[in-house]
């Protein structure tokens, strides 16, 4: 229920607001079919203008952020007016907001103005979204790491992402900035995985910042990523609990991604047997969603649900239909990444001096394999 | 952010008196007033003729609006508004932390300010242009301006999704970090929320749907040894020795050159490092502008202040292409404007002014009008 509370002759700082001025106009809160609410000023007769430049000096509502609090020095409401037999409606821009006050104001002719409040009840949000998931998952993560993916249960609020997580070390104190901090936050189009880049000018070498400040891991070192239960999801409600993943730092990973080097076990014709693929090291859950897929020897793409385990070391393909026999193709966009930001087509940071390996140009890698009848 | 045309405004104008009458052309007229829906506003620049870029992440997109905000103004009043952020959502009716305030940039023509603004918390959360002419503020009404958009093109690869059938999408956005109006094309610098990738983006404008958009990869060599991908946190058109460049802030704190013109599709570009901005220094935005004729850029920092540097140091650095002992700097020298804290949002208001967003210590924010340093 909306509460209205009619102020009358006790508006501070405001000058003086009488009952016998504006006229006999009263202000209310309607509501649409679709719930959208509106404010309905009626018994206007005898104010001045009739057009909606008018109107807007005439009434004016404004937000107020702390009940009983002063709109002063705030510009009114943003909205649109629409008059139709002698019932002026104001419909605000956005729908007003739970747990706020909004002050309906009609003014008359000396600037002197009759005021109504209404509040709009707070809404109670109880905590349930949840850290669902943190990639990579493995324990044990190299010091040049580039990302972590954090997903969450529920749409997330943006805007707060580098206050809420913080990676501690392993006595426990506050490793400083450590993430790339973009004023975009890196979420995915539901809002619900927040991608955080390492700083790269703490991976990269021979740049200032690693020179100064050095790397954000230690290879021996452990530590611990936190996500804060303080972090509000997108409807307003604290995470439910906040959220640990501790882990331990190896060496730095210089080396791109080997298809050749693949394990692939290649499934039976006729069975729904997963095509499976374990890799040397882990890869980036998230590209491997994207990067990866099987086409037959027409060229068609094996559909099918793709399942990524073992800490993002194994990856495997269940198709809809049975497996024909004949020969298939993995695919792979080259620019698919490893932990640390090496992508198939080449290392992170290429090392111009060495050359460690031949660059792989094309942008999409080929790996034949056969699907034979089984026993 | 920004006013990107700067240098090449300069150029038009005298292109359109003397020698081409076609630069004068209206750049409006193929625009429709269609109802724009933003789906989210990130990073504005103005272009000439009162038209406003604006970058929609979510929606892939940029749009080009119309302002109509085209007249010149006897007499400007200098932008001047105390708590934006608090003022923005009692327009918007909500509670100021209910509000994101993406970017700022100054319509060069009349010296108003608009804010791209987000209100709500989440993705969904609809997004508004705010102007502000002095100290009076008003939301646009989209749906009675003419606009055009341009789709960025997305994922690289159809088959790239995850998902099956119709259900299959894509969890993989570009964010854009910037952008910015130079010579008749709008400038996307965006990254991935997946792959470590940069891409800058060139597409002709006004928006007609012919002509490929240049898509080119940023690479950052270190001291000739190390090369990685490198994507821009921001940048800035200006002119070295007579020709048309970029300067870029990468993510990883290097300031680039970039010559423009080989911005063209399929480059992958190295940028000549000029300067090194050092650790936890965040570039947020660049301007150029003349002063007692000498140019200067002013870079606005989340640690540093604002770095002022002449632009003819620019041109003339051979480039950082050795180590340099001991981890010290051997950039391009630059001046830092001690008064000028808390900066977070900078455009250039006029030729003497510079609008500032600024960070109170009650940690609201003030929009201030600041004589250029």
């Amino acid at each position: 229920m909306i509460l209205a509370v009619l102020l009358l002759g006790i508006i501070p700082g405001c000058g003086r607001s009488v009952r016998d001025e504006p006229g006999l106009a009263r202000i209310g809160l309607a509501t649409d079919p679709d719930g959208s609410r509106y404010f309905e000023v009626t018994g206007l007769e005898g104010l001045p203008g009739a057009d909606e430049s008018s109107w807007r000096e005439s009434v004016r509502i404004y937000t107020l952020f702390e009940r009983d609090s002063s709109p002063d020095g705030l510009p009114p409401l943003a909205g649109s007016y629409v008059f139709t037999g002698g019932v002026l409606r104001f419909r605000p821009l956005f729908p007003l907001e739970p747990g706020l006050e909004y002050s309906a104001r009609v003014y008359g002719s000396s600037g002197r103005f009759r005021e109504t409040r209404f509040r709009i009840p707070k809404r109670e949000v109880e905590p349930t979204t949840v850290v669902s998931a943190v990639y990579p998952s493995s324990d044990v993560l190299p010091e040049n790491l580039l990302k972590f993916y954090i997903h969450f249960s529920a749409p997330m609020s943006i805007g707060r992402a580098y206050e809420n997580t913080r990676l501690l070390n392993s006595q426990g104190q506050v490793v400083r900035y450590p993430f790339l901090e973009l004023d975009e936050e890196l979420w995915d189009p539901t809002g619900r995985r927040l991608t955080i880049f390492i700083d790269p000018g703490r991976i990269k070498q021979e740049v200032l910042p690693n020179k100064t400040v050095g790397p954000v891991f230690r290879a021996g070192e452990s530590y611990t990523l936190v996500v804060s239960d303080r972090w509000k999801d997108a409807a307003g409600a604290r995470l439910r609990s906040s959220f640990r993943k501790s882990f331990r730092v190896s060496g730095a990973d210089h080396e791109s991604p080997d298809p050749a080097a693949w394990k692939l076990s290649a499934p039976s014709a006729g069975s729904r047997d997963p095509l499976a693929l374990t890799f040397d090291a882990p890869l980036d859950h998230a590209l491997l969603q994207r990067l990866l897929w099987v086409e037959s020897a027409a060229g068609e793409r094996v559909e099918g649900a793709v399942r990524v385990e073992d800490s993002e070391r194994r990856w495997s393909l269940r198709p809809d239909k049975d497996w024909s026999p004949g020969t298939y193709q993995l695919v792979i966009r080259s620019t698919l990444e490893d932990l640390a930001g090496n992508g198939v087509d080449k290392p992170f940071e290429v090392d111009l001096f060495e050359q460690v390996r031949s660059r792989v140009d094309s942008r999409l890698v080929r790996r034949e394999f056969t699907v034979t009848p089984g026993r | 952010m920004k006013l990107k045309l700067l240098a090449c405004l300069a150029l038009t104008c005298s292109l359109s008196i003397s020698l081409n009458p076609a630069a004068a052309a209206d750049l409006t007229a193929g625009m429709k007033t269609a109802s724009l829906e933003l789906k989210s506003a990130g990073p504005v620049a103005f272009g000439p003729q009162g038209i406003l870029f604006v970058a929609d992440p979510l929606g892939a997109a940029v749009h080009a609006i119309a302002t109509g905000d085209t007249g010149k103004v006897a007499k400007r009043k200098p932008v001047a508004l105390d708590a934006v952020d608090r003022k923005i959502a009692a327009a918007l009716g909500t509670a100021p932390d209910k509000i994101r305030i993406s970017d700022l940039a100054v319509n060069p023509l009349s010296g108003v300010a608009y804010l791209s603004v987000a209100r709500g918390s989440g993705v969904a959360a609809p997004a508004v242009i705010v102007s502000v002419r002095g100290d009076k503020l008003e939301t646009l009404d989209l749906s009675s301006l003419k606009s055009a958009s341009f789709t960025l093109p997305s994922v690289p690869d159809a088959k790239a999704t995850t998902g099956r059938g119709r259900r299959r999408q894509s969890a993989r956005s570009q964010a854009i970090t910037d952008l910015g109006y130079v010579n008749g094309r709008v400038l996307v610098a965006g990254m991935s929320n997946e792959e470590f990738s940069s891409s800058l983006r060139s597409v002709a404008f006004p928006f007609d749907g012919s002509g490929k958009p240049a898509s080119v990869e940023i690479y950052h060599g270190a001291h000739g040894r190390f090369e990685t991908r490198s994507p821009v946190r921001t940048f800035v058109s200006l002119n070295v020795a007579g020709q048309p460049y970029l300067v870029a802030a990468y993510q990883c704190t290097p300031l680039v050159t970039i010559p423009l013109s080989d911005i063209k599709p399929g480059a992958k570009l190295k940028g000549k490092t000029v300067a090194e901005l050092g650790n936890r220094n965040r570039p947020l935005d660049m301007i150029v502008y003349t002063k007692a004729g000498k140019e200067y850029m002013l870079i606005a920092n989340s640690s540093r202040g604002i770095m002022k540097v002449s632009t003819v140091e620019l041109g003339k650095h051979p480039g950082i292409t050795e180590r340099v002992a001991g981890g010290g700097k051997k950039g391009v020298p630059y001046e830092t404007i001690e008064g000028w804290k808390g900066i977070l949002q900078l455009d250039r208001a006029d030729d003497s002014n510079a609008l500032v967003m600024r960070e109170t210590e009650a940690g609201s924010f003030n929009l201030e009008t600041l004589p250029l340093p």
